[in-house]
């Protein structure tokens, strides 16, 4: 009895543990959007690319961005594609060498303020922060307006936000705050004691729960929640604009697939992966395709102003921000 | 050292002083009421009081949120409806680390001194007894100062395991803004610039240091302590609580609730609840399971993963410590004084590298594998196997080579001159007579190993997510109910394997 118990733990183990060789050229992507979009991506990829096994990486940006840093420092790096939302990242990576030049075929058709100059990275998507709150536990009267909104002193104790540490989102949301309000929004958000950890889920899961009744969130957070039941948590598009997050999509250089890769990444671009993005409540960088599902229109969001050179300026500051935020949010 | 270092020096050391302090007036009492009294229920308090010892302790951190958040915690959900809204129990502080952390570690103190109060020799209680001291004059001047080699050396491994815990005070700490030197380690480790990459390894090489003191304090008490204990030569007399006793049990009983039933028993119900801000009969269903099962990739390859590099680290570990026990035991017994300075010396290696914390071993291999990247280690399971076989090598060592030494010669003279070869020695003698000591190693090994995090999560890359990993980025950035069924899972698996051990050596 022990024996073949023994035996049988042994043998699941070894064949867990052994996996099929498959013919397919191997592509990695490492990719801040969340799992449930990945699977659908995934189920898409494999009709549509057969030829090729893409693997994933899930993480927040800021994490994946340190991981590719161990990677890049180790000499072994094993991501092909990054899909994240740390605008900053890719144009540090561009500057030091790290990225693949794009084949010119798949900019076709894209809009030109989507790609980057040297043709390194582009555009893929928009994901966008609004406000979220608990109506459950926030009365009609009290839920904010917009960003400003924020400091007041009644919110004190209720606010969450991801972290910039951690999220791609959140870092690009600082720098947009900060440039519309100066230092002192941040001072004013430790005085009400916001907490900022995780990512975007983390944030929603806070709201959500009503252990912190107002984030500052993304969209798609919201809307996925209510597609799976989740009625008490509602969103405003805040009075100064939505932000939105140009959430680029790059090649590595030292890729051991460029052609594969370069196929993958003329995937993203076109209408299969435009359509899978809307599911994720992204919004597409072709001004024809139509807004998610239950999303207001593009231009409902009053988004503020961006170009990539403004965060070309942005990028250089990155690191001092992060510095400023982790001394008076996060401490 | 910046102000931020200096705080998270601080809060380390508070942590380590107040887990230790904590552990103590939780253990001591507890094992001697067992140990020395007419308590009911001494083999289920047994087992109850033990149990904290093999479960995660940021399992334990998962269950505390779910009960004491300030706003959304069960405690303070009741506490608001019938105590005119008030709230009064918060988690998220410095207090809340150390009880956790405490809830779990006092296990170490209280099997230690429950075994030393079996060993010691009743008759010097007795003598003092019977010139008419009270039980608690006898506590604290005979039965604790005989002891008090097994307590300290108990709180320097507690101090030790608190000093490296990364689970709970990143879970705890983090909406508390506390950072302690793993946590602060961690997020050093997370902002990816070559020069944090560098600060964090000189900190870790200072942590390393530091626990390297208290390892040395810890092996001078060690050997002090086979001198001040005797054999055991009768039965204790057994203390009458009297009047006592019903509130030695209610508080024996309560103590076990909280620190262990509750927080199992919250951990398992609030995988069932989809929405944690609500305790509404509806909020409770299938939904986290079905989702963590059918629909969430990374639990099967975490699944996959944690099975992989337990299985691989245990049965490297018993690769190793076979051939070194049986150089021990060879170099014992045929005097080869070669072969036993290199015995100790591995032996020696191996403990320092078992008490050194977990954040300090992995931030060293990540510069290992970097620095020595011909070998490819990096994001591979290979690193994280690497790193549990490093930590775990002297478990399997320690436990193995006094089993060795139980092998009279005469049964291997006896083969060698019936014409057994080495080999033939070794799988008809030795591992036969050992084989529930190595599988008591294995299961040793494996139980730290399937659900192991601090290490894990600074060595994992794309594709080797461990079950711990999965857990802590459930809890962390996502779905706090998933978090609740991937460790109601976890916890499941360790039973089990205890369990399996406890039976296992039992038949043998």
């Amino acid at each position: 009895m022990k024996k073949s118990l023994i035996l049988s733990v042994c043998l699941l183990a070894l064949s867990m543990g052994c996996s099929k060789k498959s013919n397919k050229t191997e592509v990695w992507i490492y990719s801040s959007s969340y799992k449930e979009v990945l699977a659908v991506y995934d189920e898409v990829m494999k009709k549509e690319l057969p030829d090729i096994e893409v693997k994933w990486f899930q993480s927040g940006s800021e994490n994946i961005a340190s991981k590719v840093m161990a990677e890049l420092s180790a000499g072994n790096i094993k991501a092909d594609l990054m899909l994240t939302s740390d605008v900053f990242f890719y144009q540090e990576l561009k500057n030091k060498g790290h990225l693949l030049k794009i084949n010119e075929a798949a900019l076709a058709g894209l809009p030109p303020e989507a790609i980057d100059q040297d043709k390194t990275f582009v555009i893929s998507r928009f994901p966008v922060m609004v406000i979220a709150y608990n109506k459950d536990h926030l009365a009609p009267a009290d839920r904010p307006k917009g960003f400003k909104d924020l400091l007041q002193a009644k919110y004190k104790g209720k606010l969450t936000m991801p972290s910039p540490m951690e999220s791609g989102t959140a870092m690009t949301s600082v720098l947009f705050l900060r440039k519309m309000f100066g230092d002192d929004y941040f001072r004013g958000l430790r005085k009400n004691e916001v907490l900022a950890a995780g990512g975007n889920g983390a944030a929603y899961a806070r709201v959500q729960s009503g252990e912190k009744p107002i984030a500052i969130v993304l969209l798609e957070n919201v809307l996925q929640g209510k597609e799976k039941g989740n009625t008490s948590v509602e969103y405003i598009v805040p009075e100064e604009g939505a932000l939105p997050i140009p959430s680029p999509l790059a090649m590595f250089s030292a890729t051991k697939h460029p052609e594969a890769v370069q196929r993958v990444f003329a995937w993203f671009m076109g209408p299969s992966a435009q359509q899978v993005l809307l599911k994720g409540w992204n919004y597409s960088i072709f001004s024809n395709t139509p807004a998610p599902k239950d999303a207001p229109e593009w231009t409902a969001l009053h988004q503020q102003p961006w170009t990539l050179k403004t965060f070309e300026t942005w990028g250089t500051e990155r690191q001092a921000v992060k510095d400023f935020f982790q001394n008076t949010v996060l401490k | 050292m910046t102000p931020f270092w200096r705080d998270a020096l601080l809060n380390s050391l508070l942590v380590v002083g107040g887990v230790s302090l904590l552990s103590l007036i939780i253990a001591l009492p507890s094992a001697w009421l067992l140990e020395r009294t007419d308590i009911r229920g001494k083999r289920f308090f047994d087992h109850a009081f033990s149990l904290p010892y093999v479960v995660p302790s940021y399992l334990l951190a998962i269950s505390w949120i779910t009960l004491a958040n300030p706003s959304v915690g069960w405690i303070n959900h009741l506490s608001r409806r019938f105590l005119n809204g008030t709230n009064v129990v918060n988690i998220y502080n410095l207090g809340g680390i150390i009880f956790i952390e405490a809830s779990a570690l006092f296990a170490i103190l209280f099997l230690a001194f429950r075994s030393g109060l079996r060993r010691m020799d009743p008759a010097l209680e007795e003598a003092a007894r019977l010139s008419g001291a009270s039980s608690l004059r006898i506590f604290f001047q005979i039965t604790c100062p005989l002891l008090k080699n097994t307590i300290f050396s108990s709180l320097i491994a507690i101090a030790l395991a608190s000093l490296a815990s990364f689970g709970v005070p990143a879970m705890i700490g983090g909406p508390a803004r506390l950072y302690v030197l793993t946590t602060g380690i961690f997020s050093l480790l997370r902002q990816g610039s070559f020069e944090a990459q560098n600060q964090s390894l000189w900190i870790a090489i200072e942590m390393g240091l530091a626990a390297l003191v208290l390892v040395g304090i810890s092996r001078f008490f060690s050997k002090q302590q086979l001198s001040l204990v005797s054999g055991k030569s009768s039965r204790p007399a057994l203390v009458r609580l009297g009047a006592l006793k019903p509130f030695a049990q209610w508080g024996l009983t309560l103590s076990w609730i909280l620190l262990a039933a509750l927080p199992i028993f919250t951990l398992v119900l609030s995988s069932f609840q989809s929405n944690p801000g609500s305790l509404a009969w509806e909020s409770f269903n299938l939904n986290a399971w079905k989702y963590v099962w059918f629909t969430l990739p990374d639990f099967h390859r975490g699944v996959q993963n944690s099975v992989i590099v337990s299985f691989a680290a245990a049965a490297i570990v018993l690769v190793l410590t076979i051939p070194l026990s049986l150089m021990a035991w060879q170099s014992y017994h045929a005097k080869k004084r070669g072969m036993g300075i290199f015995v100790r010396i591995v032996e020696d290696a191996s403990l320092l590298l078992y008490s050194l914390p977990g954040t300090v071993l992995a931030v060293l291999l990540i510069f290992f594998a970097a620095k020595f990247s011909f070998l490819e280690l990096s994001d591979s399971l290979s690193l994280i196997v690497l790193a549990l076989v490093v930590k775990y090598l002297a478990l399997g060592f320690r436990t193995l080579n006094p089993a060795t030494f139980l092998i009279h010669p005469s049964l291997i003279e006896a083969a060698r001159l019936s014409g057994a070869g080495f080999f033939a020695r070794v799988f008809r003698i030795w591992l036969p007579l050992l084989r529930p000591t190595l599988i008591a190693v294995a299961l040793l090994v494996l139980m730290p190993c399937i659900g192991e995090l601090t290490m894990s999560i600074l060595l994992y890359g794309p594709g080797t997510e461990t079950l711990g990993v999965n857990l802590f980025q459930l809890q962390e950035y996502a779905d706090r109910a998933a978090a609740s069924v991937v460790g109601t899972f976890l916890l499941v698996a360790v039973m089990a394997f205890q369990l399996l051990s406890g039976r296992l050596l039992r038949e043998h």
